[in-house]
């Protein structure tokens, strides 16, 4: 049971005091930041990103990642309490969530949500846990060429599960390869559209985009809809849910969990399509369909589980292979890359003290979320109260203040309000900003991959489809490609989104 | 702006064109830079493919936006993009010469008149807070290299 001693030497990375605290805090800080309405875990990391950086690497991760899923259960508690989704995973549990809230039961959702997710968070610890090392493996025999094909496909599926018309989507990522050609090419030397601004030479900033992006953006989407905040629910009733309650949400707890998980691995994936299928998982087999959208218990408890398990298990592409399924997967694959690590294969072998402490903190990250966040959740309540007005001025200095301690340069804090600029026109025009950071993040190390395989190669395209796994990766991108053109599922897919709308 | 071509899709348009213009401008500026060969990419390689498919992707999007309807852009909030963007810049500005005790302040008083719901008391007093909090926490107890007093207020 070699898996044992590599968990155990992840428990004892983990359970180091310092470690421990880093854990704490990120979990508690990605709540506290999560709750307040319009943040999501997205803006949450890119905000905090900074803080991390003085930290040692295996710390600054395990701190994001706590402050990963400590955003999403805030953002459940949001979604339960008002209404208002702080992200797209917990746009379903706002459906039944908040009906449950407006009956009085705003205690039990919440507790139902802080199990399922705490079910789910185990058993997808484990799943990370079997499943990376021999993924880790069969990556280590990856050339150029296959790597070059899992980044179109990752890059692709991230647009098939994006939300808003597929196309603009496939420009968005363009767009992010474009920027991120953006400074000097490592291979010749030269100086790419930096338009000889010395702050340019090392490319765009990624936290500044980061931070623009989904930071400042959203403030000025926040504001668009400032007049229409929902009403708080203020009773929140028993904490525990009944025993017919606990009967109830078994079921949907486990289903959820495994949905997300598989889901989850998927590039693309992450947090959000699991919470979707599980939810219309639970609606098809219930036999009272009817009662969902008008508080069924099982409309929580699925989809929280789901997108904990999803929010968890999309770190295995990220951990092995170093490709981010998600935006938030993006910005983890930025902090690691400032802190001087290549994220793919080679980090299980090289750094085994950061793989499996990463791991292991997951499952310590959402123990200490049903610990504290059942106590809190008056606390949290307390927080949702805050009207907007006082806190965007608030995330502004965060921004501000945290980019500029960065390089130390004010050129980061005009980069990040461009970006914010860029950001909100685009989101106004329909063109969602998460496959912009992916194609962002991916671009550099694509065009990489690319002339490695082309040298390797000599110039010969056909290399992609010559080698076999190359050609599976490919063959699966079109698939992709057509059944998002078939016109039954892009109505099916437009569906889906519509829904949670 | 409601239906500005009468049918078609504003959104659609803008960003169609949008794409084709930033296209090009990779596109053009790639030219600056050696294309290569497949087997020796050089640094324009990658850049001019992918202008080439933005500029193309823009194109169908715009094409697409001339046909079918869709919903209008909306009014643009300019007081709201003014009052928050404009207060970030002028942090930039400000940050070095006068320090947090005074930029700070100012991105929070500035930023706070972009709500519609803005109070004088609620604006005075997260100015107040967020310069002390900003200057504990982060000028001492994180010890980030930015100043409480800029070189103007003899920092």
């Amino acid at each position: 049971m070699e898996i044992l001693g590599d968990l155990g030497l992840g428990l004892s990375v983990v359970l180091s005091p310092l470690n421990l605290a880093w854990c704490l805090t990120g979990v508690l800080l990605g709540t506290l930041i999560g709750v307040l309405p319009g943040l999501g875990p997205a803006a949450t990391i890119a905000m905090l990103l900074p803080a991390t950086f003085g930290l040692p690497a295996v710390s600054s991760l395990i701190m994001l990642a706590g402050i990963y899923y400590g955003a999403q259960y805030g953002g459940s508690t949001t979604a339960i309490l008002i209404n208002l989704p702080g992200e797209t995973s917990s746009v379903v549990t706002a459906l039944d969530g908040y009906q449950m809230a407006r009956k009085g039961r705003a205690g039990a959702a919440l507790a139902t949500a802080a199990i399922g997710s705490f079910v789910a968070g185990t058993v997808a610890t484990a799943v990370v846990a079997f499943l990376a090392p021999p993924l880790a493996d069969v990556a280590l025999n990856f050339g150029a060429a296959e790597y070059f094909a899992l980044m179109v496909l990752g890059l692709v599926a991230s647009v098939a599960l994006a939300r808003g018309p597929v196309l603009k989507a496939v420009a968005m990522v363009v767009l992010g390869l474009l920027l991120g050609t953006i400074g000097t090419d490592i291979n010749s030397g030269e100086q790419r559209f930096t338009f000889d601004i010395p702050e340019l030479a090392d490319g765009i900033n990624f936290v500044a985009l980061a931070m623009g992006m989904f930071g400042i953006a959203e403030i000025l989407t926040n504001l668009d809809h400032e007049a229409t905040r929902k009403p708080l629910t203020r009773v929140i009733g028993s904490l525990l849910p009944n025993r017919e309650e606990c009967r109830r949400i078994i079921g949907p707890i486990l289903r959820g969990t495994g949905l997300g998980s598989v889901l989850g691995i998927l590039p693309g994936g992450g947090a959000v399509l699991g919470a979707f299928a599980a939810y219309a998982v639970e609606k098809k087999i219930s036999k009272t369909p009817q009662a969902f959208g008008h508080g069924a218990i099982e409309g929580v408890a699925a989809p929280e589980s789901a997108n904990n398990a999803g929010a968890q298990t999309s770190f295995i592409p990220m951990l092995t292979l170093g490709i981010p399924s998600n935006p938030v997967m993006a910005l983890m694959v930025g902090a690691l890359t400032i802190q001087g690590i290549q994220p793919g294969p080679q980090v299980m072998s090289e750094q085994p003290e950061l793989f499996w402490g990463v791991i292991a903190s997951m499952w310590i990250g959402n123990l200490m979320l049903i610990v504290l966040n059942l106590p809190l959740i008056g606390l949290w309540v307390r927080l949702l109260t805050i009207p907007y007005r006082l806190l965007y001025p608030a995330i502004l200095v965060f921004c501000c203040v945290g980019v500029l301690s960065l390089n130390n340069l004010a050129s980061d804090v005009y980069l990040m309000i461009l970006f914010g600029l860029v950001g909100y026109v685009l989101v106004r025009l329909d063109c969602e900003p998460a496959p912009l950071l992916l194609g962002f993040i991916l671009g550099p190390m694509m065009e990489e991959y690319l002339r490695r395989a082309m040298i390797l190669a000599r110039g010969d395209m056909t290399t992609f489809v010559t080698r076999p796994i190359s050609l599976a990766l490919l063959l699966l991108t079109l698939a992709i490609i057509l059944v998002l053109t078939l016109p039954r599922v892009r109505a099916k897919r437009e569906e889906a989104f519509e829904e949670a709308a | 702006m409601p239906g500005t071509l009468g049918r078609g899709s504003p959104r659609d348009i803008a960003a169609g064109a949008l794409f084709v213009v930033i296209g090009c401008a990779f596109g053009w500026f790639a030219q600056d830079h050696d294309l290569g060969t497949p087997n020796r990419m050089g640094p324009a390689f990658f850049p001019t493919i992918l202008a080439v498919m933005m500029t193309v992707l823009g194109t169908v999007i715009l094409v697409q936006g001339l046909r079918r309807p869709g919903e209008p852009i909306g009014r643009w909030p300019w007081r709201a993009m003014l009052l928050v963007l404009g207060p970030g810049i002028l942090f930039g500005l400000t940050i070095r010469p006068l320090g947090m005790i005074a930029a700070v302040p100012l991105l929070v008083g500035l930023s706070a008149l972009a709500s519609r719901q803005v109070t004088a008391v609620g604006l005075i007093l997260s100015a107040l807070v967020l310069t002390l909090f900003s200057i504990a926490v982060f000028a001492h107890g994180l010890g980030l290299p930015i100043p409480v007093f800029g070189r103007l207020l003899g920092g």
